[in-house]
């Protein structure tokens, strides 16, 4: 037996990730707008619009990770507002409450520093918005590690972003689920570090799956 | 259209894993008595829409019932008036056909019966009364089509008095919701990838096609689709064109309704016509309503797909044109710009120089542009069939039933 199809003695649970989004009704259409809604706005819509983000169908690369990012360089035409947004790499920061006063804080310093504020191109308002998500069991398992590979290249997205990146918002520290089992269940410290130094938040989700489907194929070398 | 399409047919168009994920939230909701009510069953895409739900919702295994409202002609006569004033036009209903539109629901509610459904959809305002006239005894959701943004306000005052009883509502975009105490969902439409508008169709009959329609396929087709309406500008896209010749070889074909029943689509037509005045390289199309495979033809003939819109719904003409593959150069308004992206998929234009630009642009980088077509079928394969939208709303009838289980989670660490 290979390592890569040693069994686990528990095996690793995928589950469906769905839900909705919910329009709050509060649209900014201007940079001062935007950040007294941000400063106001319930931890989830914030959460909405900086986490599940990569939800969002994108491109071979991303250049801006979280919607705030992406609406000051396709909205406004504001590509410092956009490097520094979208340079918050906050799933690693802690609670809600530290990731909205990151962002209020890169929004004051840039109106601040600019002699008039900055409006969003007509069309380009920011619609902020909530969403109502939740986890079922998908009926897939993995017991060993090619099926684990196998499993990631087929499930849908959304499952891959609840394992990968929700992961670190539910558990302790800032671990995937992947890892974790891994790490755990078939004792492969090394597979689970190469999974943990990923910077994921830099790709799109199929990017990652991909990424993931590479660095668990047994011959795999850095 | 394929009435008998089954989810097995559309798991060979985005793949099985999408299908068995619309399983596996039905099952939950088996034998879950769903009514859905509207006001006609032909004509208009609400109709259309729920064509294609209900047989695949009941292949899910949910027990639905499809209703219609019947009305007396000054019902059809306000509701319309309504649909108007709810799109901002400055139209009220008289005291007689507030009368006609509430007493539709009235009468109807007792047959319908309402009380024995698990959940009720109610699309659009013609059926929104209902809700008043029956026991209410399960959610219901008011499922609005339309971009009620900026309506006129006695209209949307008299209409909410009913849809605020609603447990949830469900728009298709952020910008076209209104302020309202319940929740307000946000399903996006789609197209059906195997209707006759989206199918797959071979060389030849795309040939036949167009040449029955007289086109002249020698050089590469510049093709908007659109009825002939002063918010999709056609003499805009025709001045564009005329721009874009100078420079380089192309042709310019403009398809439409036939506008036969549309005082002010015949006016635009002619409009047209006028600023077209006997080019040879411009045809204009005025198609007759069930044209579908024709237009299926002429986007899949396409360089490129012009949608020149200053004002827009969701801009479903541009959803189909990316599933053909096709770049897209559109107005940045409604729903293109969930759409359009630019460098990506295609390009968000605002003026007629910019759009005969960025047509230059695609007609001179013929690989870039092949590669934004498939940029856009695959957004389109994730984000806009009608997979997508079953998925939407099997997890919404979940939400609303508090059938998701205690998993429901608002992360927060």
């Amino acid at each position: 037996m290979t390592a890569s199809e040693m069994r686990a003695t528990e095996p690793f649970l995928f589950a469906d990730y769905e839900g909705l989004v919910v329009a709050t009704g509060w649209d900014a259409r201007n940079l001062r707008e935007l950040t007294e809604i941000v400063r106001r706005a319930p931890g989830e819509v914030i959460h909405h619009h900086m986490f599940r983000a990569a939800l969002e169908h994108r491109y071979g690369t991303w250049d801006h990770p979280n919607d705030f990012g992406a609406w000051a360089a396709n909205a406004l035409g504001d590509p410092v507002l956009a490097e520094k947004l979208s340079s918050l790499d906050l799933f690693r920061r802690g609670d809600i409450e530290d990731t909205r006063a990151a962002v209020i804080e890169v929004l004051e310093e840039h109106l601040d520093a600019v002699s008039t504020v900055p409006w969003a191109r007509p069309g380009f308002g920011f619609h902020f918005a909530s969403g109502i998500y939740f986890a079922l069991p998908s009926q897939r398992e993995a017991w060993t590690v090619d099926e684990l590979r196998q499993a990631i290249a087929e499930i849908p997205l959304s499952s891959l972003y609840f394992h990968f990146h929700e992961a670190r918002l539910r558990g302790q520290g800032d671990e995937d689920d992947f890892s974790r089992w891994l790490r755990d269940e078939l004792r492969r410290e090394d597979l689970a570090e190469r999974l943990r130094r990923i910077d994921f938040y830099l790709f799109s989700l199929e990017e990652l799956r991909q990424r993931i489907v590479t660095l668990l194929t047994p011959g795999f070398s850095e | 259209m394929t009435p008998g399409a089954s989810l097995d047919d559309y798991a060979e168009i985005v793949g099985r894993g999408r299908i068995d994920v619309l399983r596996r939230l039905a099952s939950r909701l088996q034998g879950l008595r769903l009514v859905v009510v509207n006001s006609t069953r032909v004509g208009g895409g609400v109709a259309e829409l729920l064509s294609r739900h209900v047989p695949l919702f009941t292949e899910l295994g949910l027990r639905v019932r499809w209703e219609v409202i019947v009305g007396a002609p000054e019902f059809f006569v306000a509701t319309k008036r309504m649909h108007n004033a709810l799109q901002g036009y400055p139209t009220d209903l008289t005291k007689s056909q507030r009368d006609a539109y509430v007493a539709a629901s009235r009468r109807d509610a007792e047959r319908l019966g309402l009380g024995d459904a698990d959940v009720v959809a109610i699309h659009d305002p013609q059926p929104a009364p209902l809700i008043s006239f029956g026991p209410k005894v399960c959610p219901w959701i008011w499922r609005c089509h339309i971009d009620a943004s900026r309506p006129f306000r006695p209209v949307w005052k008299f209409l909410h008095e009913w849809v605020r009883q609603y447990d949830a509502s469900v728009f298709s975009l952020s910008s076209f919701t209104r302020p309202l105490d319940h929740p307000q969902f946000l399903i996006p439409p789609s197209i059906d990838p195997l209707s006759d508008k989206n199918a797959e169709l071979g060389t030849d009959e795309i040939d036949r096609r167009l040449a029955a329609l007289r086109i002249d396929r020698s050089e590469p087709l510049l093709v908007q689709v659109s009825r002939y309406d002063r918010f999709k500008n056609p003499v805009g896209v025709v001045r564009a064109f005329r721009r874009v010749r100078k420079l380089d070889r192309c042709r310019l074909v403009l398809a439409g309704g036939s506008a036969d029943d549309d005082p002010e689509g015949a006016e635009v037509l002619r409009e047209v016509l006028d600023e077209v005045d006997g080019d040879p390289d411009i045809d204009v199309l005025a198609l007759p309503p069930d044209s579908h495979r024709d237009i299926n033809a002429l986007q899949r003939a396409a360089a490129i797909v012009i949608q020149n819109s200053t004002k827009e719904g969701f801009g479903l003409t541009v959803t189909e044109a990316m599933w053909k593959g096709k770049p897209v150069v559109a107005g940045a308004a409604g729903g293109i710009t969930l759409q359009v992206h630019d460098h990506r998929t295609g390009f968000l234009v605002h003026s007629e120089e910019g759009l005969a630009f960025r047509l230059r642009y695609l007609l001179n980088r013929r690989p870039l542009a092949q590669a934004m077509g498939r940029e856009g079928r695959e957004l389109v394969r994730y984000r806009f069939l009608l997979t997508r939208q079953l998925r939407d709303w099997l997890t919404l009838l979940l939400i609303v039933t508090k059938r998701a289980g205690n998993e429901l989670s608002i992360p927060q660490k």
